[in-house]
């Protein structure tokens, strides 16, 4: 499978987040679809920060494996979620061993800390990761503290600066996940009022 | 390539899903997840795939067939691979739209997500589920194009993904294997729409096979990927093989252990190198969960030399610490086209891409001329020889403290567009048989050129004559007007719009009679092909009111009356407005009647005196035994006694047994009529004489009159079977 690349979200990150020019310039030009950090948020149903507590695996409608997902929340950027957040995808190993894989759909391990753009449900009430493996963003802490780190499917690796000693960390660009977070919450603030102001012109 | 874009502080920058513990393939498969058993078909040699008829709304002229089988042929046209797609062209199997059927592999359009796998704004272009058991054995596997989020094309319609590039790819996930390393390759993991060049298989998916579905032996390559520094094994180290002309080759990725193994390979030298597999693809774009580490620079490795099979071990293949160096983003295009002969700029993105760096193609051949570097971009001129071969290289650059960045397969190397300028016919009948010409440049041995759903391949039913000259004969296809588009192995192509139109052409074979009387009334039986309900039928312009549609294959016509003389044209124009023509002339005289034979049969032997009942005989008169009584084709003709108007008398002539046609026409005018089944010949009884008749009438001296005494029930039959007849032909 291929898909969009939302390579661009992954330069609005380093350009919003960041500030880093010198960065933005390897990602900003999108391959196919302009699909910047407001386009991602803008495109999902769910913009979510949290732990996978769990996972099953079934067999769904098609008589094919999906797998509902437990997402234990900190943070519901987007989306009615309060304090979980289950959702299904296609694909998954059953118990007896008979599987679906779906090339390039992410994996969700139980754990995981992840900030994941999740599609509205499809017809059969399957989500899936905005640009799968694009869509999952794992956040890894270390012993050093807080630290961050958003790794994008795409440009965006594991980095951490809380140990920025690194002679090769320092001619890169830092995600600092709280600067994503408040870029997350104004990006819910401007498709609210964008929202709302579309509800009041309709009436 | 790599460079501090990877971390080194988590786990060496691992990439990491569940570490895979089986052996890491070349190319990369996709896996069990509970096993780690790469996924395979165990019957590959008759893989029914069914194109679903409908097709993609974005391409209703049913385009879409011939791409999909484009796409099909990509991977069986691969030489010792038993790997064989074969495609269920029955109408019914088309319909089918059930995917998550075991019992059919199927090529969806899904135009309303009903399959429930494209959610809108997923960005998802097309998916390949592949279900398996845990062995890796695969029960079933379906292309779904994401038909409700975008656009398709099969003509570069802009903004649209060209469903030949997708479906190629996405064929690869079915056969088992996952997204590649190259940048080049068919399974590279990304699309854009216009992009085209994953539609013909780089050396990567064809080792996939050979190592996957081999047919014979082998050569393969082993080793274990160290860091230099340490000699710590390197897991999901993306182990590449160049050929002796620098060319991209095989690859694989060593597995949890470093170790690597090269399989599907041929007799030759072969240069390895491991390079991380970072970007522009990295190990998030496998499914399998393989471990990938990528905190190491790319490195040379040594020269080996195989055998047309069996394993060559080169040890330990260490690799140098982790560089500020990197070429190649996921969001530059890939491959980069350097179309032979020509110079192509080109620029793409990296780290580290200072001006001290050099920059290089793994064939020599292949020259680069920097234009300038920017640290995070260096933009470039390539320029292929005109003899090079297709295929990919390597882009290599290196900068001033000699660390090294290798992107694999960057570049492919492709002949120019081929250009249709004309075609030697613009139309031709529906039922196939016309032979074209195409005139253009840039036609290359193995050229394949499609003309509506039909694909025509050099060398089996089309030849590339030179490299101007493509001829073909034209096989069955719906009517419509069809692009003439030839595609060169690579996968570019050249179409000349509009160039060919299969219609439902009529043909005449025969008209029988081929005059009547002026008074009308005649029924002619017109044979042909591709006759249709609303078939017109003219004679010197005029429509004639009473035609009925036997078949696709032949008319009749009750004649209107007309002017003696002609030949007229006869014409034919089906509801297309195409027209067949053939003669038919007005006869101032009556038809000729025929109403009764006497006896109805005769021995084999000839000889037997034969009575014939009608009205309208003359002079010319003609019998003819055994003629077709539709066409008037055929038959042996006898000497006639012209008794009366009436009546004729011949002696049936030497013929095989069985029934034959009856054929009376009037020499001179072309008149004719006749009765079929109308008379036998029989074998001989010991008892001598023919029979049938209520007089059995030995031989001997001729006696016309006596013969022609006695007729009267026979004639009344066979005036009512021509009664009979006639009123066919006045059904509409």
């Amino acid at each position: 499978m291929r898909t969009f690349l939302p390579i661009a979200l992954v330069g609005a990150l380093f350009l919003v987040v960041a500030g880093l020019g010198a960065a933005f310039r390897d990602v900003s030009a999108s391959t196919v679809e302009k699909l910047d950090l407001a386009g991602l948020f803008d495109r999902s149903e769910h913009v979510v920060h949290g732990r996978i507590a769990k996972t099953s695996v079934r067999l769904g409608a098609h008589g094919r494996p999906e797998t509902t997902v437990e997402l234990e929340l900190t943070t519901a950027f987007w989306g009615g979620a309060q304090t979980s957040l289950v959702f299904t995808l296609p694909g998954g190993a059953l118990s007896d061993g008979r599987e679906m894989v779906i090339p390039g759909l992410p994996k969700l391990a139980v754990g995981e800390e992840v900030l994941l753009f999740l599609s509205r449900e499809s017809k059969r009430g399957l989500r899936l990761p905005i640009g799968l493996a694009q869509g999952k963003f794992q956040i890894v802490r270390d012993e050093h503290g807080p630290a961050v780190l958003v790794r994008g499917a795409s440009e965006l690796e594991v980095l951490d600066p809380a140990t920025k000693k690194s002679e090769k960390l320092e001619t890169r660009a830092t995600l600092d996940w709280q600067a994503t977070v408040r870029e997350l919450e104004r990006l819910a603030n401007v498709r609210r009022e964008r929202e709302a102001r579309e509800k009041a012109e309709s009436k | 390539m790599t460079s501090a874009r990877r971390l080194g502080l988590f786990a060496g920058a691992l990439v990491a899903c569940a570490a895979m513990l089986g052996v890491a393939f070349a190319h990369v498969r996709l896996t069990s997840s509970s096993t780690g058993s790469g996924l395979k078909w165990n019957s590959p040699g008759k893989i029914g795939i069914t194109i679903n008829s409908t097709g993609s709304d974005d391409a209703p002229d049913g385009s879409h067939v011939a791409a999909l089988r484009n796409a099909i042929a990509a991977w069986n046209d691969v030489p010792n691979s038993k790997a064989t797609l074969v495609e269920k062209t029955d109408p019914d199997e088309m319909a089918r739209t059930d995917w998550e059927s075991d019992g059919v592999h199927l090529i969806w359009f899904d135009e309303d997500d009903d399959s429930g796998y494209f959610p809108l704004g997923s960005g998802v272009v097309a998916i390949t589920p592949v279900w398996f058991q845990s062995d890796g054995e695969i029960v079933d596997a379906d292309v779904l194009f994401n038909g409700y989020g975008f656009d398709f094309t099969t003509e570069d319609v802009g903004g649209a993904f060209d469903i030949q590039d997708v479906a190629t790819h996405e064929l690869g996930h079915l056969l088992g294997f996952d997204h590649s390393g190259w940048a080049g390759a068919t399974m590279y993991p990304y699309v854009s729409p216009a992009v085209i060049e994953h539609r013909s298989l780089s050396e990567d998916e064809v080792h996939a096979l050979h190592h996957v579905y081999p047919v014979g032996g082998f050569a393969s390559i082993t080793g274990t990927v160290r860091r230099t520094s340490d000699s710590t094994r390197v897991l999901g180290a993306h182990v590449v093989a160049r050929d002796a002309n620098g060319r991209t080759a095989a690859s694989a990725l060593s597995n949890s252990n470093g170790d690597f193994t090269l399989r599907g390979l041929s007799a030759g030298d072969w240069t390895l190198y491991a390079t991380p597999l970072d970007y522009p693809v990295s190990g998030w774009n496998l499914s399998s969960g393989q471990t990938v580490q990528t905190d190491f620079q790319s490195t040379l490795g040594p020269t080996v030399t195989t055998q047309a099979s069996g394993a060559v071990d080169v040890g330990n293949l260490y690799v140098g610490a982790n560089a500020v160096l990197s070429l190649g983003r996921n969001n530059d295009h890939f491959p980069l086209r350097i179309v032979r002969g020509t110079t192509d700029a080109y620029f793409l993105r990296g780290a580290g891409l200072d001006s001290l760096c050099t920059l290089e193609c793994s064939d020599p051949s292949i020259t680069i001329q920097v234009v300038s570097w920017m640290n995070t971009l260096v933009a470039f001129d390539v320029t292929a020889p005109l003899g090079a071969e297709r295929g990919h290289a390597d882009l290599i650059v290196t900068n001033s403290l000699g660390d090294v960045s290798i992107l694999p397969a960057a570049l492919e190397v492709t002949p120019p567009d081929p250009v249709v300028t004309s075609v030697s016919v613009a139309l031709g009948s529906d039922l196939g048989g016309t032979t074209l010409t195409l005139d253009g440049a840039n036609f290359e041995p193995g050229a394949r050129v499609v003309v509506g759903e039909h694909v025509y391949v050099d060398g089996v039913d089309a030849t590339v004559v030179d490299d101007s000259t493509i001829t073909l004969t034209t096989t069955a296809t719906v009517p419509g007007l069809y692009d003439v588009v030839v595609l060169d192995p690579s996968g570019v192509e050249g179409r000349l719009d509009d160039g060919f139109e299969f219609a439902a052409i009529p043909t005449i074979a025969t008209v029988f009679p081929s005059a009547g009387s002026d008074l009308g009334g005649t029924p002619v039986t017109i044979r042909g092909a591709s006759f249709e309900v609303g078939t017109l039928v003219r004679i010197d312009g005029v429509t004639q009111t009473n035609v009925t549609l036997v078949d696709s294959d032949e008319l009749v016509v009750i004649t209107e009356p007309g002017s003696a003389g002609g030949p007229y044209t006869l014409e034919v124009e089906n509801t297309s407005g195409h027209v067949a023509t053939s003669v038919f002339a007005y006869a101032a005289t009556p038809d000729p009647m025929l109403v009764g034979v006497a006896p109805a049969s005769a021995s084999t032997a000839g000889g037997d005196p034969v009575t014939i009942s009608g009205a309208n005989f003359g002079v010319d008169t003609e019998v003819w035994f055994g003629a077709d009584a539709a066409t008037g084709a055929g038959g042996v003709s006898v000497d006639v006694t012209l008794v009366d108007a009436n009546t004729l008398v011949v002696r049936a002539p030497a013929h095989a047994a069985g029934l034959v046609d009856l054929v009376v026409r009037d020499g001179a005018t072309g008149q004719a009529t006749a009765l079929a089944g109308a008379f036998e010949f029989a074998e001989p009884e010991p008892s001598g004489g023919g029979g049938g008749c209520a007089t059995v009438t030995p031989h001997g001296p001729f006696e016309p009159r006596s013969a022609a005494e006695g007729l009267a029930p026979l004639v009344l039959a066979f005036a009512l079977v021509r009664l009979a007849r006639s009123r066919r032909f006045a059904l509409r």
